[in-house]
């Protein structure tokens, strides 16, 4: 049964590696960005797992984008190294939220997380000695941007979106699933039975953070030219929460299916129902709550074991 | 020191509009324990029913403020039954992206019907305004005000007084105690949603008088709204009236005092809400 | 075995989501040029006004045989006002369908990522949106983009023109603007223009886009201690509409009232009735200014008067907006260039379009340079209009004059 996994895993990657030859330019951006989607939809569920709903992880993803585009702008492009920057700030500012949080109650945490994303895109478009305020700034592309960018771009991205599952996965496998699981059943218990919450919930907020913030430095990088509406917007947070949602929330596929099903839904709708889709978006979304709250992964479990 | 007393008394008719909408989430929050995302898209409707029937019927906006609560209110109705109903056991998750699918419905279809375009209500009374000394106040505003506090005040009486309230109180203290008291749980729901939605119908009928309706108004709104109930206790209607009126006093303060105010105005209101849930987690009137 | 078909036809579908989109379409025989504007999103009222002028200019380049023989198929791309989907509909118009030229955009931000996307592919872009200074001076240079919309810069150039001709002369200049890229650029233009020309600026504030509150703002403004000369802000129509509602409900009475965007939209009127008149903006054109038809392209750039009736005509009796015009002559003037390069190779249609020098319905079309070392800039004169009567009457420039303005601005407790 194992083996079959490993090799569904590598037919799945190495597809993945061969798209490129298939895609034409327009088709590799929506890939790309999905995958961008998929690393910061990952890092929210790994969140998840210890019973925290973040509606800001926009806040952690604008870090990283502002990040890159500060010191590229500002000192000088250390590309790849500015990538790695943002998600450590990112991680940073985690840590002070994780403190905040780790007494509050699920909505408590969901409304602070998102007044932090809001907080910081305010002071980002009011401070417009940190990168150009509401103006937008531009990031320079990885690879020089001529050429083959595109497609370096992709496997960049692949590469940093495999590493991300891993961990996932690697979490999973690890003692602290087990810390993690306690925590977010009952934190009481938790503590009495020696696991310490604040300690575990810090962890995975600043994990996830750290993902997400090398997420949006990629993002800026691939972009090129990023500004505080998009890379703080309300839409980043709610993709992270929907993907794992259509796809199966706490399972590591879920991100995965979730991601890739919306956003080809969402073109696919863009194409067919023109100013609409959006409305088409919507339905999907209150359908799959309704009808399929378990997600895609969750059905095909009960499918599966029928 | 004048300008400080139009400063207060802007910030003061501000917040009844907030306590509209705030009201209503946080009724909604204490019954039925769902935070509902698309509560500024009920707003939005009722901004358009006012401005339709002032459109079309000539309808006064005083009198439409009633019909477009009764018309959201049976709106919500439907919505509870049909859509909030089937997720209330589930996670709290569910919840969010059903009533956020909701109101990424209900803002396209509004923008497919009646376009992008800011419509507005135009009667005497929407720019009218009275002088106090060397202060400013906004007849359509005063009467917004006003309407709420009445409506607020209504609200407590029948929260403390009447048999539906007590149902309602008993179910938002503790819902599974209050079912084996006999008591439909299911009601009391559809009471509490009913109540929420036509509160939010009544501020956007309120908005598109005094200022303008467009599809994604709601938006604008709810975070707003969101702050209001976290800072008043979730499910505290009291709260989030204190809440709103502090909010709105603030919010006027800093963006008349603070260069570059308008701009920071936000900040400090989600500043605030964070500060709050540091250090008074349950919001800051409770005990 | 069962599970296995189940797994299958789940993952079929999963990859037919996928790789849907992606199955091309079969290439037909036109002409097809590409669009980006914003269909949905919070600006989709001018996206609108937008598709309004797009459609009217396909029609007609059909109805005149099209373009090279052949039909002209305009892609309608939606960027929601977002430029990460900007970016998106910018690779699938060039990479996909393969355009000729693109045309399209409104925001600044949009635009920036627009056109940072398609600057590795360097098509033909002819732009008839975004006036911030920043896109001219990051891409103005490249020659394979056209830039039709005045600089915001020259809005403000001819605002300060304006200003000098008043009697008695402003002195003090109150500024508030968008916290958004476009609020950003026109107001720093602003202050460094007008106290250049001697204007004292009294305050310089920010505000959030769509805001439903100003009072705060005004109240501020009013205790600026004397009233200021001039209030300009920089907004959209709803920004607009209830500044000056709150002015009035407030009392605030400086001698102008200023902005340069959303108060010449229809809608500014429709919503304020009396309370929109004495308020200065500036368009890019007026139906009251006339301009003869085209000696060159006599049917597709027929006289202003001509192109208004022909709208009015198509969406039954409706004013245009500039962005309907503005993106008529973006598409018509595209289309002219396939047609003058009698191929759709880029290097030739660019120098078609470079050599094009006619009259439009918006004046004459000569692209040139800009202040900030662009090399492909269309228009450039603004006219200065104020809201009279429920009527936009133009005050600026002298020559194109229908009224003359009204200054200082009656104060609001005496108007009925």
């Amino acid at each position: 049964m194992k083996s079959i996994y490993v090799l569904v895993v590598t037919l799945a990657v190495g597809l993945m590696c061969c798209l490129p030859i298939f895609l034409g330019p327009h088709s590799l951006h929506i890939v790309i960005l999905t995958l961008i989607s998929l690393i910061v939809a990952t890092s929210w569920n790994i969140l998840l797992l210890t019973h925290q709903i973040s509606l800001g992880h926009a806040g952690f993803f604008g870090v990283g984008a502002y990040t890159c585009g500060a010191l590229c702008e500002k000192f000088m492009p250390i590309v790849p190294l500015d990538i790695l920057v943002g998600g450590i700030i990112a991680a940073l500012f985690a840590v002070i939220l994780g403190v905040i949080c780790c007494r509050m109650t699920v909505w408590a945490i969901a409304i602070v997380t998102l007044a932090f994303a809001e907080v910081l895109k305010v002071l980002v478009i009011m401070v417009p000695s940190i990168a150009d305020g509401a103006e937008g700034i531009r990031v320079p592309p990885i690879f020089g941007g001529v050429g083959y960018e595109k497609i370096a771009c992709f496997y960049l991205v692949l590469f940093v979106s495999l590493l991300s599952l891993t961990c996932a996965y690697a979490i999973r496998k690890s003692k602290l699933y087990y810390a993690f699981a306690a925590v977010h059943d009952d934190e009481e218990a938790a503590g009495m039975l020696g696991v310490n919450p604040l300690k575990f919930k810090i962890i995975a907020f600043s994990v996830s953070a750290f993902m997400t913030g090398v997420a949006g430095g990629i993002f800026a990088h691939y972009i090129s030219f990023i500004d505080p509406y998009t890379v703080f917007g309300l839409h980043i947070s709610l993709d992270a929460q929907i993907m794992p949602l259509v796809g199966g929330l706490y399972t590591i596929l879920g991100p995965v299916i979730g991601s890739f099903v919306l956003t080809s839904a969402g073109e696919v709708f863009r194409i067919y129902f023109g100013s609409g889709y959006l409305i088409a978006y919507g339905c999907i979304l209150v359908a799959f709550v309704l009808f399929l709250p378990e997600g895609i992964v969750g059905w095909a479990q009960r499918l599966a074991r029928r | 020191m004048e300008n400080f007393i139009q400063v207060v008394v802007n910030g003061t008719l501000i917040s009844g509009l907030y306590a509209l909408i705030a009201v209503g989430l946080t009724l909604i929050f204490g019954v039925m324990r769902v935070i509902n995302f698309a509560h500024g898209e009920f707003m939005m409707l009722g901004g358009y029913t006012t401005y339709w029937l002032f459109v079309l019927l000539r309808l006064d906006p005083l009198l439409s403020l009633l019909i477009s609560m009764v018309v959201l209110a049976g709106l919500g109705l439907i919505v509870q039954r049909c859509l909030i109903n089937p997720v209330l056991g589930a996670s709290s998750l569910n919840q969010i992206l059903l009533t956020f699918g909701l109101a990424i419905i209900l803002q396209n279809v509004a923008m497919i019907l009646w376009t992008s375009d800011y419509v507005s209500v135009q009667t005497w009374y929407s720019t009218h305004s009275l002088r106090v000394g060397f202060v400013r106040i906004s007849v359509a505003k005063l009467g917004i005000f006003f309407m709420a506090i009445i409506l607020m005040m209504l609200l407590g009486i029948i929260l403390k007084k009447t048999e539906t309230g007590k149902v309602l109180r008993a179910v938002s203290q503790d819902p599974q105690t209050a079912q084996l008291m006999g008591i439909d749980i299911n009601r009391a729901y559809m009471i509490a949603f009913a109540i929420g939605t036509g509160l939010a119908g009544l501020a956007g009928a309120a908005t598109s008088t005094v200022m303008s309706i467009f599809p994604t108004v709601g938006v604008e709104f709810i975070m707003k709204a969101f702050a209001i109930v976290v800072f008043g206790g979730l499910g505290s209607v009291a709260g989030a009236c204190l809440a709103s009126f502090i909010l709105g006093v603030t919010e006027s303060l800093v963006g008349t005092y603070v260069p570059g105010g308008g701009g920071w105005a936000e900040a400090v209101s989600f500043t605030v809400l964070i500060l709050v849930l540091i250090f008074r987690p349950k919001g800051i009137f409770s005990s | 075995m069962k599970w296995a078909m189940k797994n299958l036809t789940l993952w079929g579908l999963v990859a037919l989501l996928l790789f849907g989109p992606v199955i091309p379409s079969f290439a037909q025989d036109e002409i097809k040029i590409g669009g980006i504007i914003s269909l949905t999103g919070p600006k989709a009222a001018l996206g609108q006004e937008e598709k309004r002028g797009y459609d009217m200019a396909i029609d007609k380049i059909n109805s005149l045989g099209g373009v090279l023989q052949k039909k002209v198929k305009l892609i309608l791309e939606d960027d929601r006002f977002n430029p990460s989907v900007a970016v998106s509909a910018a690779e699938k118009l060039v990479a996909e369908d393969k355009v000729v030229a693109i045309t399209g955009g409104y925001g600044s931000t949009e635009t920036l990522a627009t056109l940072a996307a398609l600057k590795n592919y360097a098509p033909v872009v002819v732009w008839q949106g975004a006036g911030a200074e920043k896109i001219e001076k990051l891409y103005g240079k490249e020659p394979w983009f056209f830039h039709l919309h005045p600089w915001g810069y020259y809005s403000l150039l001819d605002l300060k023109d304006f200003m000098l001709t008043l009697d008695p002369k402003p002195q003090s200049v109150a500024i508030a603007y968008e916290d958004t890229s476009y609020g950003v650029d026109y107001s720093k233009f602003a202050k460094k223009f007008w106290s250049e020309a001697g204007f004292k600026i009294v305050a310089f504030e920010p505000f959030k886009s769509g805001s439903f509150d100003y009072a705060p703002l005004i109240t501020k403004l009013k205790a600026i201690q004397p009233t200021p000369d001039v209030f300009y802000w920089v907004g959209y129509v709803g920004d607009a509409v209830l500044l000056i509602r709150q002015s009035k409900e407030m009392n605030f009475n400086p001698r102008i009232f200023a902005d340069t965007g959303g108060v010449g939209f229809p809608e500014f009127k429709k919503q304020l009735g009396k309370d929109c008149n004495y308020v200065l903006g500036i368009d890019i054109w007026s139906p009251k200014v006339k301009f003869p038809t085209s000696t060159k392209y006599p049917d597709l750039f027929p006289s202003s008067e001509q192109w208004l009736k022909d709208y009015r005509d198509r969406y039954n009796g409706r004013d245009p907006n500039y962005w309907s015009l503005i993106s008529y002559v973006a598409l018509a003037a595209t289309c002219q260039a396939i047609k003058d390069a009698g191929t759709t190779e880029k290097s030739k249609v660019i120098a078609a379009l470079e050599k094009l020098d006619t009259m439009t319905p918006m004046g004459r079309l000569k692209f040139g340079a800009g202040s900030y070392g662009s090399i492909h800039q269309g228009y450039k004169q603004g006219l200065v209009f104020q809201w009279q009567e429920g009527e936009k009457q133009i005050v600026f420039p002298n020559n194109l004059k229908t009224g003359s303005v009204i200054y200082p601005t009656p104060v609001w407790d005496s108007r009925h």
